[in-house]
């Protein structure tokens, strides 16, 4: 079941290798989810501001999250549930 | 690969089903599954098929229904031109580390001149093997590569063992291969063309390198000495690294409806959007034009275009709208239309012409002052009332939305 949303949401942040930003938990509607695997990275822009989109997956289900790079903010923006 | 004193070693980089596999790495719910990208309508066509896809027969061009007709379990998901933008980037990147010689082909396509670099990589196999484990470590993807004396040849020899394939073709394989090759297999020939030379006995590169050239030109003009050469793998052309290629020679937009569309005031909405687009895409590079393309095809695939060149040079989109308005008040149609394409070619990069009357001049203006609006905001941020109006699935394409909660794809 796909599910498209854009909510503000708690990102835990590890900076690795070279500086690289990774999540590796955040909180959707007051539950932590743990990132198990970051399936791809890509930027877009929506105007002057650069976006950074993770799709990611905990044991179960894909996220896709978005690093809005001006705002410092983070949100949901899709979820993939299995069944 | 041993190489004669002036020969060249040219690599083909071809991203495996490109749209596909990005989509595929970024869920990986439609890894391992028939997986199709196309465009937002309703009656789009495959843009990408998965390789999953492919024994369903299914292809890049062939229309939607036609798809899902043919595999009843395909998953559908809306292209994202950033998305595969970002990828591309990253794998220019990586192509850029062996050699600045990086001629971008298209999207999921690059030559590149390893000649010069071969003494420091130790040789362009493996060359070729460290790019298929840097574009797969740092983008997640495969490649194709095809390595030989000219881009032709590469072209060719990357397409031989896809996905995730390395090719050589040697000097001296040259002739046995091409032999028995279909003339179709051969870039730059196609279905058309093949057709033809069909109709002459003709099926394989081998019987077309037996044509004298003074038949071929007699019969094709021009062609016909390009074709004496293509069926002995001859080829020149050298590899044009990114920025050093010539000017934009046309700029240009084209939509398929999701229902055909009759009036000419709704041809022209369309048109206006259009045009708008290609004003942008037109500033943003530098460029203007004189020559306005309106092109539209009727619902049984007729297509044709018409054009206005004028005195002056335009890049605003009520300007261009303007000019192929006038194209289209001369058309009498003759059938529904199904899509509308707007573009504009004799272009010139850097004019700056202060415009003369202060009407024209507060016109030019306003549209940089929503340029720089849209710029910082995002496209359609600021736009023209005419565009907001009308049907409520008259939306503006997908990759000139504004972006917000942008995961778009949809299984049906």
């Amino acid at each position: 079941m796909h599910y498209t949303t854009s909510e503000r949401i708690t990102v835990g942040v590890v900076y690795g290798d070279q500086g690289r930003m990774r999540p590796e938990w955040f909180v959707w509607e007051g539950r932590e989810y743990r990132v198990a695997s970051i399936n791809h990275i890509w930027h877009d822009t929506a105007g002057r501001e650069t976006l950074i989109f993770f799709s990611v997956s905990d044991k179960i289900d894909t996220y896709l999250l978005c690093y809005h790079t001006i705002q410092l903010q983070w949100t949901l923006c899709g979820v993939d549930m299995e069944g | 690969m041993s190489r004669g004193v002036h020969e060249r070693v040219i690599m083909h980089v071809d991203m495996d089903a490109f749209f596909a596999s990005v989509e595929q790495r970024i869920d990986p719910a439609l890894r391992g599954r028939p997986v199709v990208v196309c465009g937002s309508g309703r009656r789009t066509v495959v843009a990408a098929a998965s390789y999953e896809a492919r024994p369903y027969g299914i292809r890049s061009g062939m229309p939607l229904f036609e798809a899902a007709r043919k595999c009843p379990d395909l998953l559908v998901v809306q292209a994202d031109i950033p998305k595969y933008v970002d990828a591309s980037l990253r794998v220019l990147h990586v192509l850029e580390g062996f050699t600045p010689d990086v001629e971008v082909y298209s999207i999921d396509e690059a030559f590149l001149d390893v000649t010069g670099s071969l003494a420091l990589f130790h040789g362009a196999e493996r060359i070729a093997r460290l790019i298929k484990e840097k574009v797969k470590q740092e983008v997640g993807l495969t490649c194709s590569v095809g390595i030989a004396p000219n881009k032709l040849l590469a072209k060719l020899a990357s397409a031989m063992h896809k996905p995730d394939g390395l090719q050589v073709i040697r000097p001296e394989d040259v002739p046995s291969l091409l032999e028995d090759l279909p003339v179709e297999e051969q870039w730059g020939i196609g279905p058309r063309l093949g057709t033809y030379l069909r109709e002459m006995g003709i099926r394989t590169c081998g019987q077309l390198a037996k044509i004298p050239v003074g038949i071929l030109e007699k019969r094709f003009g021009i062609m016909g000495r390009m074709l004496y050469r293509m069926a002995r793998g001859m080829d020149d052309a050298p590899v044009v690294p990114c920025g050093t290629g010539p000017d934009a020679r046309s700029m240009g937009h084209s939509m398929t409806q999701d229902q055909d569309i009759t009036g000419k005031e709704e041809i022209a909405w369309y048109v206006f959007l259009l045009a708008e687009m290609v004003g942008r895409r037109l500033r943003a590079g530098g460029y203007a034009g004189k020559t306005v393309v309106l092109t539209l095809r009727y619902t049984d695939f007729q297509t044709f275009s018409r054009r206005m060149t004028l005195k002056r040079y335009l890049a605003t989109g009520p300007q261009i709208y303007e000019t192929a308005m006038r194209i289209l008040d001369g058309i009498r149609l003759k059938d529904a239309v199904r899509l509308v394409g707007v573009s504009l070619t004799n272009l010139v990069r850097g004019r700056t012409q202060i415009p003369l009357f202060e009407g024209e001049r507060k016109g030019e203006e306003l549209v940089l002052a929503m340029d720089r609006v849209n710029n910082r905001y995002g496209e359609f941020t600021l736009t023209w009332g005419p565009l907001l109006g009308g049907r409520k699935d008259r939306v503006v394409p997908p990759s000139w939305r504004p972006k917000d909660g942008d995961f778009k794809h949809t299984v049906p």
